[in-house]
Formats: C-alpha cells, sequence, structure tokens
C-alpha cells in the first residue's frame, strides 16, 4: 500500500514520504488505511505546509544543478552569459537595426519604391537580433557552428523577403 | 490571552485537530517517531490513526513550530515538543479541564 505515498506532492513526499512508508509497512493493509491515506493526499496538495517547503527547495535546488550540468553538456561546454554579453547583444540589434533601415530607406528614396525593398525594410530588424545570438545563445561556439546557426536562418529569412515582394510586384 | 491564541491554533487544523492534540500529549514525555506516537496513542486513547492523517497533523504542528523533528542517523526521525508546544498543549489542557470541571458539577446537580 505504499504506493499510494506516490499521491503526496513532491515536496510532500520527499520530507514525510520515508517516514509514511514505513509506518505503513508496520500496519496491516485496509480500505479503511486506504481512504485515509488518499483522503490526506488531497489536503496535502490543498494545503500545502510550510515544513515541506524546504524539502521543495532541495528538490528545486537538486534540479537546477542536474539541469546546468546537463546544459553544459549539451551546449559543447558553452560559455555563460553575462550582463555585458547582454548589453552588447541589446547594443548590436539597436545599432544595425538603425543602420539598416536607414540604408534601405536611402536606397528607395534613391531607386524609387519596389516591394522587394518595403519587404526588406518590414524585416530589418530580424537579420541583427539573429546575428546578436552569438553573444548569448551561441556563446563560445566555434565559428564554423555560428556560421551555420546564423547563416542558414539568415538566408531563409532572405527567402522569405524575397518571396514576399515577389508576390507584391 | 494568549491561551485563547494557543487553543485557536489547534481548532485551525479541522479534522486533523484531534490527532494533534494527541500527539502533542504523547510527545510530552520525551521524543517519538510516527510508529511509536501511534502504539502511544492507542495505548493511552484506544484510538489508531491512518498514517494519512498522522503525517497531516504532524505535518500541521511542524509548520507552526509545535513541534520539531530530531536529526538522527537511524532512518526514523523522532519529533519532539518545542516550548511553543508546551505552552499551547498547557493551554489547551486546562480548557478541557475547566469545561470537564463544569459539565461535572452540572451533571452532578441534575
Amino acid at each position: 500500500m505504499t504506493w499510494l505515498i506516490k499521491l503526496y506532492p513532491p515536496a510532500w513526499r520527499r520530507r514525510y514520504g520515508r517516514e509514511m512508508a514505513e509506518l505503513i509497512a508496520s500496519q496491516p493493509a485496509s480500505v479503511g488505511t486506504a481512504i485515509d491515506l488518499v483522503a490526506a493526499a488531497v489536503d496535502a496538495w490543498l494545503n500545502p505546509q510550510s515544513s515541506t517547503a524546504a524539502a521543495a527547495a532541495g528538490s528545486k535546488g537538486e534540479r537546477t544543478m542536474i539541469a546546468e550540468r546537463l546544459q553544459l553538456r549539451c551546449a559543447g561546454h558553452g560559455e555563460p552569459v553575462t550582463a555585458k554579453d547582454g548589453l552588447k547583444g541589446a547594443a548590436f540589434i539597436i545599432v544595425w537595426t538603425f543602420i539598416l533601415t536607414l540604408a534601405i530607406s536611402w536606397a528607395m528614396r534613391t531607386y524609387g519604391k519596389n516591394p522587394y525593398l518595403e519587404s526588406l525594410l518590414s524585416m530589418s530588424w530580424l537579420f541583427p537580433t539573429l546575428y546578436s545570438q552569438r553573444y548569448w545563445a551561441l556563446k563560445g561556439r566555434s565559428a564554423s557552428v555560428q556560421a551555420v546557426l546564423i547563416g542558414g536562418p539568415a538566408l531563409i529569412l532572405l527567402a522569405i523577403a524575397l518571396a514576399a515582394g515577389w508576390a507584391n510586384t | 490571552m494568549a491561551r485563547r491564541d494557543d487553543i485557536a491554533d489547534l481548532e485551525e487544523f479541522g479534522r486533523f485537530g484531534e490527532p494533534a492534540l494527541l500527539i502533542l500529549v504523547s510527545l510530552a514525555d520525551g521524543a517519538k517517531h510516527g510508529y511509536a506516537i501511534t502504539e502511544d496513542i492507542a495505548g493511552f486513547a484506544d484510538v489508531r490513526f491512518g498514517p494519512g492523517s498522522l503525517y497531516g497533523a504532524i505535518a500541521r504542528l511542524e509548520s507552526r513550530g509545535l513541534i520539531e523533528a530530531l536529526q538522527t542517523e537511524d532512518r526514523r526521525n523522532p519529533y519532539q515538543l518545542t516550548a511553543v508546544g508546551e505552552k499551547a498543549l498547557r493551554a489547551r489542557l486546562a480548557s478541557m479541564q475547566a469545561v470537564a470541571k463544569v459539565g461535572q458539577k452540572r451533571l452532578a446537580n441534575a
């Protein structure tokens, strides 16, 4: 009957599960005990007690640590992102969006409006945003990985922009 | 005034109020783990609580600082009364005693 402990919240199980299992094992199994366990499990979900908070915090900490270790493996030991990296990425997006917008607007003014330039203008912020990933998600990755993961989506975006322009001609 | 607050604490336990009171009484003579508490209560009150009710009450008592778990190397975690728990138990028992005296006096005069 100890399997009924699985009905309890994780934090509760961490704090009292082992003791409860021992107590359940020491008593003869009965319908009354099962009903008591189920009713108390419902109560444990509805009325969480602060005595289980430490167990929950410990569990969360453990999960975070495991997740971080897994992330390090999956990211090929990628470097942690600092606040400075964040500022660099944000500055890159702002500056290059401004430059691209100005450049495309100048081209439209010089060569006249056309659907291709209009389509590129509407996506001018997307290219710098994509490239800025080298400061965040792709930080510490090799140049070839960055080229594939930034260049690939950039080409797809360019194709979409040109297709949209072609559709409007 | 403090006595009334302590009584209110136990009354807030709802259906766990009775197990909580009996757990406090059980721990009044020393620390015990869950199984020992159950056996002790069965001995002096002729009531055997299920594991769900027992630990529902223990969680509430521990959360409100009325009992505390002792760290041991054994798998079992004994619990003991805290100073607050002892105060709450004394207040509760005094209240029950006062009610019992009134009830017995009225029955004697009936």
